[in-house]
């Protein structure tokens, strides 16, 4: 494989990671990165800002989400009606999403639509009005779509393990809100928070597709209103997210007739876990629970049939992240399940592990990175997490070099950091019955019984 | 944010129809056929007759679309397909086997399933446990899936990986292991699955429960993932002979996308797979499942349902009749399924979900199509308070009517460019495109269909709309399914 790296400041700077070139263009308005890919006559185009729900008042949790939803129910000139009939017309997409730390507005399209498509992205963002009556709908259809996540376990345990792990720190809420700050929401705040996006917040632009499609760029400048002194970032103004403590309890979440038991274990911390150490993490993370060869998976699933998924990751933001392990089991199974992640983490975390496996792990993800060029929807999407993170295209390209050079010792102490079952804070989402085998195995004094509903 | 397209429509589509057999005759014209020998360097010792049946030079640019494809068979029927794609160092690799749950016979259900998972167990060469490791420690990943027409399994991986992968995936045709122990413990990780897929999810259970009343007395009325009994039931050695029934590579198409060298890689799948022997008994196994009088559907009447089920809100999903993958008047049913549910502007979209009252809080329409029948659903979520008698007689009216009222050739237009992208975003990496060529060559015996594909979109007109609408909109042939946590004292959907 053939690494370059080139460095051209000022204007403009290729950059070459393995075959598939991305090239950036610094400007005001924002920074460019384009990849092309000539294959079909499609183009996609994320729009990042370097803020999100981090930046809402506490008693307007959902903002953001919001008020990238309802951009298209309505401008100063079309109606929701006329939006979406210019959409399929097009034959567009947009979406919008909202993590902590920063937000993107995708949208995707034709190639020979690529000029309307830009032009009507930028109407919609630059004039929607969010109508009163478009934003009662949405908290309307938001709020049964909360309440209707009883139907999805898997859903319905990651939002409220996320506020049990996240309590205390000013990540407890929900990305999307919760049923009572939704409906304390007002057309006014969705302006305000579109026009503080727009005006205030650093913006970078990741663009795909065949090279016909860089004429948008000018229309996106010029079109959006984009101001040009939009400096803000988020990550460099959250300095203590109070999630730095072990809370080695079991919470239970009752479900009745819930005939599977979801599990989650995890660990939030703030940076200093996770940063210079991405490699070490993502190494480790593999190692446990990232493919079909790891350890959880060889353990609880090969060996014990316990489970049919389970998987270890380490996601992170630029000053937070978390280290998760995922699964569910047929209720019976539960405590086995739990013991028997318990007891793979605590052997790898105190270095009981063969080289081999260590060395396959490093196979598989320097191949896993080159595999996912092949999408380059997702490529960009990796570019943009690494961007927010500080990170650069250098850091892709030395990703295999520095993946070789983790030591097994780096990998024990990534474990410690993330994984050891006595740091770990353990949601179970089942049904009533597991209370009661819960508190048997792991001691009342361990088992917290909270209700899902207090979590909508 | 309305609809999003990564397009559900067409992903129950693709959940659902999925693959079928690779007995279906062969249409594609011989152009520049010529036998394989020498050129292939690494295959020089097997004199096996390879067969280039077609071509297409990237200079043969249809709909916009610029492929560089072969296509290829061993003699003993080994179908391949190769894709160049030189962007990226690296290949897709996609097994598609013509076995899936229609094959089953009673008490085997969830067989084809169970054998996709024992695949990745191991076989002779490679030894028990190696597959994984052999995919993932060079830098790898791979899955698989089964359906009702086939099993299909494929890897994706750094090019260095191309030649061995080939050898492991000949490896497991010819002589799985099937070891009774992971066979026993898997049955409990396929019994979780099932509750994963189906018991615990509504969306699961609202699709099993309408296939299954509209798919009834066809050989796609099997539940892929098989029964709790039959799981449980079946024995190593049944599940063996089913193998060796089934995985064979006259009944097998190989696709290869990647930056691949055609000469090479047909010589190193000459090299390992032009020894395993046809299996001579397969027409005999097959010929009672693939004719196509057994699959019309025997569905009459307006039927309704409701079960208990997980929804907090009520959920619904009504089944009509559709049309088979391979039917000319496919694109026209999913025009249909983009004006009638699927479209930001579509017709209930707009009235239900973004109207003035609206009544749902999620609309969605798909065009479910196997093989040799297909199912047309049309779901979505109450919201709180709404009377669903009340609502369920106003859709039902604007379902009578839609089909005279709705569709016209503006209305085509308006939408033709979703389909269309849709359609190209299969297509924009090696492992959609590789599973796609795949799909084309079992379902339609042709590999190049896609070219049909896009035509057709391009002249698709109200007539073949209506058409495709009055053969699915019929609710003289529907059955509506509705699933509620306070249908309490209703059964549960098994």
């Amino acid at each position: 494989m053939k690494y370059f790296l080139m460095f051209f400041f000022f204007s403009v700077m290729p950059i070459v990671s393995f075959s598939t070139p991305i090239v950036i263009t610094q400007s005001e308005e924002f920074d460019l990165y384009y990849l092309a890919d000539e294959r079909v006559p499609t183009f996609h185009a994320s729009i990042y800002f370097a803020d999100g729900a981090l930046s809402e008042e506490t008693d307007k949790k959902g903002l953001s989400n919001a008020m990238f939803d309802l951009l298209e129910n309505g401008t100063k000139q079309l109606t929701q009606e006329a939006i979406a009939g210019n959409l399929d017309q097009l034959g567009m997409s947009i979406k919008g999403s909202t993590d902590y730390e920063f937000s993107t507005l995708e949208f995707e399209g034709l190639v020979q639509s690529r000029v309307d498509t830009t032009k009507f992205v930028c109407e919609i963002l630059k004039d929607s009005t969010f109508p009163a009556s478009e934003l009662k709908k949405f908290q309307t259809a938001k709020s049964s779509e909360i309440q209707n996540l009883v139907s999805t376990h898997g859903a319905l345990i990651e939002r409220v393990a996320r506020q049990l792990f996240y309590e205390g720190s000013p990540l407890v809420s929900p990305l999307d809100g919760n049923l009572s700050s939704l409906k304390k929401l007002k057309t006014v705040d969705l302006k305000n928070q579109r026009d503080y996006f727009l005006n205030k917040v650093k913006k970078r632009v990741f663009l795909q597709g065949p090279k016909t499609v860089l004429d948008i760029v000018d229309i996106l400048k010029k079109d959006c209103g984009f101001a040009k002194d939009a400096k803000f970032v988020r990550s460099e103004v959250v300095k203590n997210l109070n999630i730095d403590r072990i809370n080695p309890l079991i919470y239970f979440i009752p479900l009745p007739k819930a005939n599977q038991a979801q599990i989650r274990m995890s660990r939030v911390q703030s940076s200093k876990a996770f940063q210079g150490l991405y490699e070490q993490n993502q190494l480790t993370s593999s190692l446990l629970g990232g493919s079909f060869t790891s350890l959880l998976m060889q353990e609880v699933r090969v060996k014990r049939g316990l489970t049919y998924s389970i998987s270890a990751n380490s996601p992170s933001q630029s000053t937070f992240g978390r280290s998760v392990i995922s699964s569910f089991s047929r209720n019976e199974g539960v405590v086995d399940t739990i013991n028997a992640i318990k007891q793979v983490t605590d052997d790898l975390c105190s270095g009981k592990v063969a080289s081999e496996l260590i060395e396959g792990s490093k196979k598989y993800l320097k191949g896993s990175q080159l595999v996912s060029f092949d999408d380059t929807k997702a490529y960009l999407s990796m570019v943009t997490s690494y961007y927010h993170k500080g990170r650069t295209l250098e850091d892709i390209t030395l990703f295999p070099s520095r993946i070789e050079s983790v030591s097994k010792d780096q990998i024990v102490d990534a474990c410690k950091r993330l994984y050891f079952s006595g740091t770990l804070t353990t949601a179970v989402l089942g049904d009533q019955s597991l209370k009661e085998k819960l508190e048997k195995a792991f001691g009342v004094q361990n088992v917290k019984t909270v209700k899902y509903e207090d979590y909508l | 944010m309305g609809k999003f397209y990564g397009l559900l429509w067409l992903s129950i589509a693709l959940f659902h129809f999925l693959v079928g057999c690779s007995h279906a005759p062969e249409v594609v014209a011989t152009k520049d056929a010529q036998e394989l020998g020498n050129s292939a360097p690494s295959a020089s010792d097997f004199p096996k007759k390879t067969t280039l049946i077609k071509e297409v030079s990237p200079d043969e640019k249809i709909g916009e679309i610029s492929l560089n494809l072969r296509k290829y068979q061993l003699s003993n029927g080994l179908k391949v397909i190769l894709a160049k794609n030189d962007l990226n160092p690296i290949f897709s690799l996609y097994v598609h086997y013509g076995v899936g749950s229609k094959h089953e016979t009673p008490g085997m259900t969830g067989s084809s399933h169970f054998l996709e998972h024992m695949m990745f167990k191991g076989a002779k060469k490679f030894g028990a446990g190696a597959f994984d490791r052999l995919v993932e420690g060079n830098g790898g990943s791979n899955n698989a899936y089964t359906n009702n027409d086939a099993t299909v399994y494929h890897e994706n991986m750094p090019i260095e990986a191309l030649e061995l992968m080939v050898d492991v995936e000949s490896d497991r045709m010819q002589n799985l292991l099937l070891e009774e122990q992971g066979f026993m413990a898997e049955k409990n990780v396929v019994l979780e699955e099932k509750k994963m897929r189906y018991e615990n999810s509504p969306h699961g259970q609202l699709m099993a429960g309408v296939s299954r009343k509209l798919l009834i007395d066809t050989p796609y009325e099997t539940p892929v993932i098989g029964t709790d009994e039959d799981i449980k039931r079946v024995t190593r050695d049944e599940l063996y002979q089913y193998f060796k029934n089934f995985y064979a590579p006259n009944n097998a198409t190989i696709v290869i996308a990647g930056k691949l060298d055609f000469d090479k890689t047909i010589g190193w799948i000459e090299k390992s797979f032009g020894n395993i022997p046809p299996s001579f008994k397969l027409n005999f196994l097959k010929e009672g499942r693939e004719n196509p009088a057994l699959y019309t559907l025997k569905h009459k009447g307006q039927v309704q349902e409701e079960f208990y089920g997980l929804a907090d809100q009520p959920m619904f999903l009504y089944g009509f009749p559709g049309m088979a993958y391979g039917d000319p008047s496919h694109p026209a049913m999913e025009m249909l399924s983009l004006m009638l549910g699927g479209g930001a502007s579509s017709v209930l979209e707009q009235k239900y979900v973004k109207g003035k009252n609206p009544k749902l809080s999620t609309v969605y329409t798909g065009d479910m199509s196997m093989q040799h029948a297909g199912i047309f659903i049309l779901g979505g979520t109450l919201l709180p308070g709404i009377d669903r008698k009340k609502f369920f007689q106003e859709l039902e009216s604007d379902l009578v009517t839609f089909c005279k009222k709705n569709i016209t050739q503006g209305q085509i237009d308006k939408f033709k460019n979703l389909l269309f992208r849709s359609f190209f975003e299969q297509l924009d990496t090696n492992h959609g495109l590789a599973d796609f060529l795949g799909n084309e060559e079992i379902y339609s015996g042709n590999f190049l269909n896609y070219q049909n594909t896009i035509n057709n979109y391009f002249n698709l007109g109200p007539n073949q709309v209506k058409s495709a609408c009055e053969v699915a909109i019929n609710l003289n042939r529907s059955y509506r399914l509705v699933l509620w946590s306070k249908f309490k004292n209703k059964m549960v959907i098994k």
